[in-house]
This record gives C-alpha cells, sequence and structure tokens, in this order.
C-alpha cells in the first residue's frame, strides 16, 4: 500500500542547471496534488504492415516536474517566489533575528531540485523551474499556494530524502487573520477595502526544451511572466468600480483612458507575530463586471480581476512580495 | 551605473549576487540599481561617509 496520507517536499536551490542540490534546504507538508510528475507523451507509430493493427509504440518525450498545493511556510515560501519571480533581496529586518526578503521580477529564473515523498516511496527532480506560483486567501483561511515545476532529471526509489531537516508544517503558516488589505482602482496608493477574497497567479509559460536523441528536456525555459489575479470587495458604495471606469470616484461617463489601480495584502502568521508577508502590485489594470440584482437580497460583491499586470518603469516588477522570517538569506 | 549600499544585504538580481554591507559601492546595469533602490536597499546619491570610515581611511 502506498499511503496517500504520508507526503512531503523538499527544496534546494541548485548552484546551476547542471549541479543538482545534494539535500533539501526546506522540507515541508502539502495539502494535495503530485510531489514527483512525468508528462510521458507515448505515441503510436502510424504503419501499415499487412495485419488490421498497429505494430509499435514510441516515448516522444518525458518531462518530469512536481505539481503540488501548499500552505504558506515561512521559511519555504521565498524559495518558490524567488523561483517564479527571478530576484531577491534579503535585508536585517527591524526586529532582531529576522529578515525580509524582498522578491521582485528577474531576467532569469534560478533552478531547484525538488524531492518528494508519497508513503514509502521517495523521488527527485533536478533542474526544476518555477513553471507557475498561485496564491488565494478567503475569508480566515490558511493562505493556500499552487506550485508547478517543470524538470530536467527525474530519479525514483530513493530511500529517503537526504538531510535530517524538520518538516516547516509544526512551525506555523502565513494566514489572513488580523492581516490588512488594500485596494484602489484609479492609483498606486491602495487604501483598506472590506476585501473577502483574492487570488493572484504567476505564470512563467516555462516549457521543456527536446533535443534530438534524448527522451527528457535539455533545459527549462521561460517565457514572459504574467501576473493575473482577482480582488473581491463587498464594497459600501460604487466608488471603486466608478474609479476603474471613470479614473475618478466621482465621474458620471466611463474613459477610453486606461486606468491603473494597485492592491497590497499583508498577511500574518499563524505562530509567530513577527513573521509577515506582504504582496503588492501598483500598475494593475482592474476590469470587473457591475453589480447583478439579486431577489433574495445581500450585500452586492464586485470581484476586480487583473489578467497582465505591466510594468511602469525600466526597473519595476509587476507585483513585489515581501516575506520576513527568521531565514538570513536564500542566496548560497 | 553605480550605487551605495545604504544596508548590509544579500540579494541575486538576473542571476548576479550582490553582498554588500552598508557604505560599500557596488556598480551593475541601471535595471538592477534601480530594482536594489526601488525596494531601499541601495542609493544612487552620494553618500558621505562615516566619520570613523574616513578617518580610518585617511590613516591608511
Amino acid at each position: 500500500m502506498i499511503n496517500t496520507s504520508i507526503g512531503l517536499i523538499g527544496v534546494a536551490l541548485q548552484a546551476d542547471k547542471a549541479t543538482a542540490a545534494s539535500a533539501p534546504e526546506y522540507v515541508h507538508g502539502l495539502t494535495g496534488g503530485q510531489v514527483f510528475k512525468l508528462d510521458r507523451t507515448v505515441e503510436s507509430d502510424d504503419v501499415s504492415c499487412g495485419v488490421r493493427a498497429g505494430t509499435d509504440s514510441h516515448i516522444e518525450s518525458i518531462v518530469p516536474g512536481a505539481d503540488f498545493d501548499t500552505y504558506g511556510y515561512a521559511d519555504a515560501l521565498p524559495e518558490y517566489f524567488y523561483g517564479a519571480m527571478g530576484s531577491i533581496a534579503s535585508a536585517a529586518s527591524s526586529e532582531t533575528g529576522y529578515y525580509d526578503h524582498t522578491i521582485t521580477l528577474g531576467d532569469l529564473l534560478p533552478y531547484f531540485t525538488v524531492w518528494g515523498r508519497i508513503g514509502g516511496e521517495y523521488t527527485k527532480v533536478a533542474g526544476c523551474k518555477v513553471s507557475e506560483l498561485e496564491m488565494e486567501f478567503e475569508g480566515n483561511s490558511p493562505l493556500q499556494f499552487g506550485v508547478t515545476m517543470l524538470g530536467i532529471a527525474a530519479t525514483m526509489g530513493l530511500a529517503s530524502i537526504p538531510g535530517s531537516i524538520d518538516p516547516s508544517c509544526f512551525d506555523g503558516y502565513y494566514i489572513p487573520t488580523g492581516g490588512t488589505f488594500k485596494i484602489d482602482t484609479a492609483s498606486g496608493t491602495p487604501a483598506v477595502a472590506p476585501v473577502t477574497k483574492g487570488s493572484l497567479t504567476l505564470d512563467n509559460a516555462c516549457s521543456a526544451i527536446a533535443l534530438a536523441g534524448q527522451v527528457t528536456p535539455g533545459d527549462i525555459e521561460e517565457g514572459k511572466l504574467t501576473s493575473s489575479g482577482s480582488v473581491t470587495v463587498k464594497p459600501d458604495d460604487l466608488t471603486l468600480y466608478k474609479k476603474m471606469v471613470t479614473g475618478s470616484g466621482s465621474g458620471t461617463t466611463p474613459t477610453g483612458v486606461m486606468v491603473y489601480g494597485s492592491f497590497e495584502w499583508t498577511f500574518t502568521h499563524s505562530k509567530d507575530s513577527k513573521c509577515a508577508l506582504v504582496v503588492s502590485a501598483t500598475n494593475v489594470p482592474f476590469t470587473a463586471d457591475f453589480p447583478e440584482v439579486d431577489p433574495a437580497g445581500g450585500a452586492a460583491e464586485i470581484e476586480f480581476s487583473f489578467d497582465n499586470i505591466g510594468v511602469a518603469e525600466a526597473a519595476g516588477s509587476p507585483v513585489t512580495i515581501t516575506v520576513t522570517n527568521k531565514v538570513e538569506e536564500y542566496v548560497s | 551605473m553605480k550605487a551605495t549600499a545604504i544596508k548590509q544585504f544579500t540579494a541575486t538580481m538576473s542571476g548576479r549576487v550582490f553582498r554588500c554591507k552598508e557604505g560599500d559601492a557596488l556598480e551593475a546595469d541601471a535595471k538592477t540599481i534601480g530594482q536594489l533602490e526601488a525596494i531601499g536597499l541601495v542609493t544612487t546619491k552620494s553618500v558621505r561617509k562615516p566619520k570613523t570610515t574616513r578617518k580610518a581611511a585617511d590613516n591608511d
């Protein structure tokens, strides 16, 4: 039996593409998904050979990776955000023994080695890049993350996950409770609003590079970063909607000029009040549907969604993520 | 483009690692310096060296 309730994932930053890490830097639990994934393409050979049936098949490609859901563990989370965005800067926080890690858009994505466990089976995928990172929150439920990684080399049948790091799941995770949620639909300065839920997806459109004579990828290459998601608000009035459509809270007619908004979400930590996670964007092309009438009543909710946050200046970042935790740095 | 570290930090920007202490000078492309400046780790304005540093430098 493979006990699916026993799952664990380990991750470590690689020095370069060719050098797999020897042991995880962080090990943590997950809420679902696959710690080891093989996208294996099998094609039937289209040959007529004197019988009314095919003959052979061949393996066209194998792309290893991992695709899992997890909570926001304070130590491991910046590693995944760095993997999705490409730049990280770490400096001492105002609290002694804590550090602020600011993650922004970078030109190159780093490589990771990922170890997985399901039941008594252990796996490893080296040369991984973060293809997609999703986060979502609603109410007071723990912040949920979805991580999709594509890799180069897969290994099964390991005896264990190397090293002796305690899983992060025993140290708490990021939560919305007590956090601050801000949005403005027509400026780069968001204000506190009655936000009910939100989501953000960082999609690097990674693809595996196939080489002749090699079924596993020669490399994983990233594409353009697309930052999409939504912020749902239960507003007292239509000011946010009017700002988005007209450019002003007192506007009366829609404008053809694009109006950019902003959001800032601050999350707290379930066990350490000095840990924090701040996700912000200041150049957000929001769109939303006008609220619908409901005979049953209740307060209207407006979902402000965005498909592709751009940057307003050369050194800008579509999204900026700041994680405060006890890890000094992520760059080896 | 040149800048001066405002505080001690470690950063990886576009695959290049920067390890700086307060007052260190660093040189990188304008985009990287702009990113570090935007998050308050470096400044491109001239920074007056702390008195003790200047004194030590004078003695060298």
